[in-house]
């Protein structure tokens, strides 16, 4: 490096440290000027300098100041955390949040709130335990050391997924004792006392000086194991006692905060954007302005408040941090580009005879079909359904079978037909197995659209809730194709510009929901995806829309084929590439969206169906289709049969029963296809 | 009429020119070699010829008539490509993915013709792979999976077949099997072939007909012998070298200096 570079490098460096001390100075002052009580400047200097026991004085003190201290602890933690993950993945898109970390925390810490309620004050363990286990599992999920980057991230996608499923199943299931969870689930810097800061103050400055005194090895890390081993670095040993730093930071910061998105994200990927190399500088400003980015969050979402509602940060910073992403991936899936690719499928050796299949999955769709109609509260023999199907049955038993069982086992049918091809064109359409309407960010979309009129247009809501949920689904659509047009729908890009969309409209539906004091569990039931109290609307509905796309799903098939060999094959034997991923996306989103629709957000059958029908039948898509509509409409059929019948009178959420089904499978999935990439 | 070639061609990636303004006929029932240093646009040029790039102006003109104005599943039936190192899931059999090699000639019932499942027999006899029809894709070794790919472009039946560095990653042994069957096929079928290949003194040999790329523009095209001399090697790779015959095939054979021994 020559003297003049290095003198440039300094002071770049001195100017981001002053920058970023002086921008957190005044942050911090407009920060606790900020709250329900207005104070004058001079008072709060006062109770800085001089404290007395008044109220002003004690608002700044209790209140104010611990919010305040906590936002930096937390920033900068988040902003460590998030450098260190980044340079040992060898990630620009790793952080706690893109790699489920944080959501396996809350996942942990929803488990012990329930079943160890005084286990402890401040969840710690339980979020480190979260943590930990998640780090270890995307690490080995996303294709371990050779892992490309966004083969990481997109399994911390679906850990994310399978993890807030399970939170979410914990949440209706125990109302009562997870209330509390829900602002701090949604990240928020709110503190009465100083305890948190007491907890985490000592945990994070170990966390910072360790991580100071690795900086250097870092270094060397960064240049590849197999350099770095020969230059005489353990590099096993820093890997995993870096990873461990980040870890604790994060756990500390989630334990007292919550989970809270994108910061560990953007504040050390700006740092090494302007230039900076040396991990030493990287992570001291990752700190700096890490807690720069969280107080500014803060005073940008305490500018939204009103009155006592309060807007939780974690929610702030996705709306910050999640066009970041999206920039992000953009820069990161140009690049990947150039790799392409076709479809990794796993397909068992030995299949069963095609007819055989068929018959098999089409009786037992009538066999679960028939006990639902049979079972729950009232009990009707096979005769009388069937004669009261064909309209000879008595007052009581018409009510029951045709106005309530019969249009509930349908929609569950047929919603389950609808996601399953909805996901098994996504999957091709992206050359991404891992991908569905819940995973690109349509569900969630449709999601807020739905929720937005539940809330917003209450007097409307029956009518409006499928056409907003549509609009919705549309609206995140567009914005996802959209941004992902310039690199010719890239597949990796279209997933990670989904995730940052859902992490939007996550942040939108946990305002809302935070925002509203009654029908907290009715909506959650909903967002899990329910089959309760379908009509012979629904049913109509997801039939015509069913009867028009299917055959449309079918005719793609042949050029889905080709589609599989990867983009420039498919084009060499005379595919048209665009045309068709442009059509079955549109076809795929608008059965996504009829689904949310009807049933709400069931996440799964449309990552399941679809590989297990690989599996059975191999990856020629006509052979495919009709098993994928079978196991699909099985699957829901049965989740909700389970669902409706299993704690009667109570009820469980048909899309809650399928995570619980489908995120065992998921994982053995995820870990299988790491394997077969390696 | 199997004629393959452009008119001012320029291609690019968003704002830089890789080809400037070339115009350039590929002979018939020519094995015809692109060479040139790594990034002078070799390969972009042979995405080009199958459509798998668009130009930013100029035209490539397919038997008689511009390609952007033919169909995509027209072209497939004249012109194949096989490009860069295809990788693809490991779950298809060789025969399912010659068979793809049919595509362009299928309505959408999708299904394979008798005379679609010769062609597809012949494609795997002809390249030596009818044993390993039913192995799976990643069960091959590199070369065996080479040939597998170069059957399903047999089986798109075309005149031309382009291909872009069909032995990179290949032992030498694999490499000479590939090109074998690729100067086989040229010989007894008549297929015109144009590949970009980096080994010069395989060019030389296998070549009728090179092409050297430099700054965008076409340096210098003929037969191995007028192209590859010591000012050619000097220019388009900024190397310094001695052209001797091969001792076994007399084609021009490039022996570098290096600087150091």
């Amino acid at each position: 490096m020559s003297s003049k570079i290095e003198n440039k490098y300094r002071l770049l460096l001195l100017t981001m440290i002053i920058g970023g001390l002086l921008s957190l100075f005044i942050l911090s002052f407009i920060h606790i000027n900020q709250g329900s009580v207005g104070i004058s400047l001079k008072v709060i200097l006062e109770s800085l300098i001089n404290p007395k026991n008044i109220i002003e004085h004690n608002v700044i003190r209790d209140l104010r100041l611990p919010r305040l201290i906590i936002g930096m602890i937390a920033g900068g933690a988040l902003g460590i955390s998030g450098a260190l993950f980044q340079s040992i993945m060898r990630n620009p898109l790793a952080s706690a949040s893109t790699l489920g970390i944080n959501a396996g925390a809350y996942f942990s810490v929803s488990l012990f709130t329930i079943f160890l309620p005084n286990f402890t004050v401040i969840p710690f363990f339980p979020a480190l335990a979260g943590a930990l286990g998640t780090a270890i599992i995307v690490m080995n999920l996303g294709g371990g050391r050779k892992a490309n980057p966004v083969q990481m991230t997109l399994a911390g996608v679906a850990l994310s997924l399978v993890f807030s499923s399970m939170t979410s199943a914990l949440q209706i299931l125990f109302e009562n004792e997870t209330k509390g969870l829900f602002l701090w689930g949604s990240g928020s810097l709110v503190q009465t006392s100083w305890r948190g800061i007491n907890f985490s103050f000592p945990i994070v400055s170990l966390c910072l000086f360790f991580s100071l005194v690795i900086a250097s090895k870092i270094d060397i890390l960064e240049l590849g194991d197999d350099i770095a081993t020969s230059l005489g670095l353990r590099v096993n040993l820093y890997r995993y006692i870096g990873i461990a730093i980040g870890v604790v930071a994060t756990s500390s910061v989630i334990a007292v905060v919550g989970p809270i998105g994108f910061v560990g994200l953007v504040a050390p990927h700006i740092m090494k954007r302007i230039g900076f190399k040396k991990h030493i500088h990287i992570f001291i400003l990752s700190f700096i302005w890490g807690a720069v980015i969280l107080i500014g969050a803060d005073v940008l979402s305490r500018l939204f408040t009103k009155g006592s509602y309060e807007l939780p940060v974690g929610a702030f910073t996705a709306i910050i941090g999640a066009p970041w992403l999206i920039y992000l991936a953009y820069k990161t899936g140009k690049h990947i580009e150039k790799t392409p690719h076709g479809l990794l499928v796993q397909v068992s050796k030995k299949r069963l005879p095609y007819s055989i299949l068929t018959s098999i999955l089409l009786i037992s769709i009538l066999i679960v079909f028939f006990i639902s109609l049979r079972y729950g509260g009232q009990e009707y023999s096979i005769k009388e359904i069937i004669e009261t199907i064909l309209g000879n049955g008595n007052g009581i038993s018409n009510m029951i079978i045709n106005k309530v069982r019969l249009p509930r086992v349908l929609t569950a049918l047929l919603a389950g037909i609808v996601l399953a091809v909805s996901g098994f064109l996504l999957q091709t359409v992206l050359n991404n197995t891992l991908a569905d309407p819940s995973t690109l960010g349509v569900t969630p979309g449709s999601a807020l659209g739905a929720l937005f009129t539940i809330y917003f247009l209450p007097k409307m809501s029956n009518i409006m809730i499928p056409i907003s949920a549509f609009i919705g689904a549309i609206l995140a659509s567009f914005v996802i194709f959209g941004i992902s047009k310039k690199s010719k729908y890239n597949p990796s890009m279209l997933v990670l510009v989904g995730m940052a969309v859902t992490a939007l409209c996550q942040a939108g539906v946990n305002i809302i929901i935070i925002n509203t004091t009654v029908g907290k569990s009715a909506s959650l039931v909903w967002l899990a995806g329910s089959t309760y109290a379908s009509t012979w609307n629904n049913v109509v509905t997801l039939l015509v829309s069913m009867l028009i796309m299917l055959p449309i799903a079918w005719l793609l098939c042949k050029d889905l084929d080709a589609i599989m060999l990867g983009q420039d094959v498919a084009t060499a034997i005379g595919s048209d590439v665009t045309r068709i991923r442009i059509l079955a996306s549109v076809v795929g989103i608008f059965l996504s969206a009829v689904a949310v629709s009807t049933v709400g957000t069931v996440g799964f059958i449309g990552l399941l169906a679809p590989h297990m029908a690989r599996f059975l039948v191999g990856v020629k898509h006509r052979k495919s289709l009709p098993i994928v509509s079978l196991l699909g409409g099985l699957l829901l059929l049965s989740a909700n049969f389970i669902g409706s019948t299993i704690i009667y009178p109570n009820e469980i959420p048909s899309g809650l029963i399928v995570s619980v089904i489908g995120a065992p499978y998921f994982l053995w999935l995820l870990y299988s296809t790491s394997k077969i990439k390696r | 009429m199997k004629t393959i070639q452009t008119e001012k061609l320029i291609l690019g990636y968003e704002n830089t020119v890789i080809i400037d303004d070339i115009s350039v006929k590929i002979p018939n029932n020519k094995i015809s070699i692109l060479i040139g240093a790594n990034g002078c646009g070799k390969s972009t040029l042979l995405r080009s010829f199958a459509r798998l790039l668009n130009p930013i102006s100029g035209n490539i003109i397919l038997n008689g008539r511009s390609m952007s104005k033919v169909s995509n599943k027209q072209i497939a039936k004249e012109l194949a490509i096989l490009p860069q190192t295809p990788v693809v899931s490991g779950s298809l059999t060789v025969r399912e993915l010659v068979k793809m090699g049919r595509f362009p000639y299928q309505s959408w019932k999708n299904k394979l013709s008798d005379i679609d499942h010769e062609i597809v027999k012949k494609a795997l006899k002809s390249t030596n792979m009818q044993n390993f029809a039913d192995r799976n894709l990643n069960s091959l070794s590199g070369g065996q999976r080479q040939r597998a790919w170069i059957a399903m472009v047999l089986a798109q039946e075309t005149d031309i077949i382009l291909l872009d560095e069909p032995t990179t990653y290949l032992d030498v042994t694999y490499q000479i099997e590939v090109l074998d069957l690729l100067c086989k096929l040229n010989k007894e079928e008549g297929k015109t072939i144009v590949m970009v290949l980096h080994d010069l003194n395989l060019s030389c040999r296998y070549a009728h007909h090179i092409i050297a790329l430099k700054d965008k523009k076409i340096y210098k095209q003929g037969a191995p012998q007028e192209v590859i001399t010591k000012e050619t090697v000097r220019d388009i790779l900024d190397l310094e070298c001695e052209i001797i015959n091969d001792p076994i095939y007399k084609t021009p054979m490039c022996v570098p200096y290096s600087k150091a021994v």
